[in-house]
């Protein structure tokens, strides 16, 4: 069994977005994806409504389809996104790069996740050139688990460079990370699986730009079948629960 | 199946588990490629890349793989680098790795360059890129202008080329240069941002134009494998 926690539907593309990912559904072995629906970095609040929308629209149509709740913090009515979206069937919540994950706005959401026991997935990224204003990397996300230790945080992108991401993390056990994305140097999964154990990583793609990468991923980075298994859908159920 | 992209050595930025030859022949053998075009990782970065390809020609010379040797076209006296390759090994092509050593593809001498590889009747393999440049901390890569590519790619020292490392975007804005140039190719070792990357160069008519290059071991071989194979 494989659970993709980690993919998207871009609002421009929406229409192609999902026949991708219901393509790779129906290709390569994969039993469930959860998405969140993006576009622009710093969205307005109909602009989320409609992401959302989308997301759900896609999660009707069909029963492997579930939905993280994009959310952005510097909004008033964050909150209510995402009473919204629990109500719908929803099952995370979906933080991007209007704002860093430490920002003070975030901590209505992260109080609100630890009482409703949502975890929260967090873009994160650290790069030599073109990081953005409020683009999270693992520091951002290491101050925030610090303040709510009962808050369960995605990292993705294993922080972007691993190399830091990691070493940033790796004593905060509320913290979990993914290897989403078109980065697969070889050794980040073996290297992440020996400094954070096998039980706080999740197989995320980042689709639609990609797939394959991240099966190839866990399948050479020489885990044993109970590792490979926590990897590619164990953990993800153990942290959604019922909302798998 | 032959991997066109394939290394072995040290690379100076992180670890590699695995990175010797039997690293790389026990990955290919599991997926049953037969052999591939092994260059020296080490050389990259080595001042005279001589260096790095002497300890591959003794690690692969009994083996089956092909050895290509690394230049950096900006140092001086190319032709006796040349020369002592030929003195001294049995190798197939010539890698280079503009992006690293900065210089100009469209140059004088990189043109005497190019002259000396078509004279040698030598593959010539073209790093485009070594991995993803936002992960860049300690040395930044420059990449060529991809119109300097498409110069190239008219292949107009009529060489046996591969450009390695593109993306499917820059494969597809070169198109029309891989349908016309018969002795010119592509790898698939960083075509990952298309889904379902092959069916992509099937649709654009170029998929025969790509060969299967796992960027070893800087990227993860299976993924590049499931990516060729897969999609």
């Amino acid at each position: 069994m494989i659970i993709d926690m980690h993919a998207h539907l871009w609002d421009e593309h929406d229409k192609e977005n999902r026949e991708t990912i219901t393509k790779v559904l129906d290709t390569f072995s994969i039993d469930k994806v959860f998405v969140s629906t993006l576009q622009v970095y710093y969205p307005t609040k109909e602009d989320v409504t409609r992401y959302n929308n989308k997301t759900y629209d896609f999660m009707k149509s069909d029963y492997r389809i579930g939905g993280f709740i994009y959310t952005d913090p510097v909004h008033d009515n964050s909150i209510e996104v995402i009473k919204k979206g629990l109500d719908e069937g929803f099952s995370a919540i979906k933080l991007w790069v209007s704002c860093l994950v430490d920002d003070p706005r975030v901590n209505k959401i992260a109080e609100f996740c630890i009482k409703e026991n949502l975890p929260i997935l967090t873009h994160a990224f650290k790069k030599a050139i073109g990081q953005l204003p409020y683009e999270t990397s693992a520091i951002h996300v290491r101050n925030l688990a610090l303040r709510y230790p009962e808050l369960i945080i995605i990292m993705a992108h294993l922080g972007g460079n691993s190399y830091d991401g990691i070493r940033c993390i790796s004593d905060l056990k509320n913290v979990y990370t993914d290897f989403s994305g078109t980065i697969f140097r070889g050794d980040d999964l073996a290297y992440a699986v020996e400094h954070l154990g096998a039980e706080r990583i999740l197989f995320g793609t980042d689709l639609p730009t990609g797939c394959l990468q991240c099966i190839g991923q866990v399948e050479g980075a020489n885990l044993t079948k109970e590792q490979k298994e926590m990897i590619y859908y164990k953990n993800t159920q153990r942290i959604l629960g019922v909302r798998v | 199946m032959i991997d066109y992209n394939c290394m072995i050595g040290q690379w100076p930025f992180r670890y590699l588990r695995k990175n010797t030859i039997d690293d790389l022949k026990k990955v290919h053998e599991k997926h049953k490629v037969e052999s591939g075009y092994v260059s020296s990782l080490s050389s990259v970065f080595y001042n005279d890349p001589f260096e790095g390809d002497v300890k591959l020609f003794n690690e692969i010379k009994d083996s089956q793989y092909k050895m290509v040797i690394s230049m950096n076209v900006s140092l001086p006296n190319l032709y006796r680098d040349i020369k002592k390759a030929n003195d001294n090994f049995s190798y197939e092509g010539i890698r280079i790795y503009p992006s690293i050593h900065k210089y100009d593809l469209l140059g004088s001498k990189f043109n005497e360059f190019c002259h000396m590889v078509k004279e040698e009747n030598k593959k010539l393999f073209i790093s485009y890129r070594m991995g993803d440049i936002r992960l860049d901390y300690l040395y930044n890569q420059q990449l060529p202008d991809i119109s300097t590519i498409k110069v190239l790619a008219n292949n107009p020292y009529d060489l046996q080329l591969y450009l390695l490392n593109l993306k499917s975007q820059e494969i597809t804005s070169l198109q029309d240069k891989f349908i016309k140039s018969p002795n010119v190719y592509f790898d698939s070792s960083d075509i990952k941002h298309e889904t379902f990357a092959r069916e992509f160069l099937k649709k654009e008519k170029i998929d025969h134009k790509v060969v299967f290059g796992s960027f070893f071991p800087l990227y993860t071989f299976e993924s590049n494998y499931l990516i060729y194979t897969k999609t």
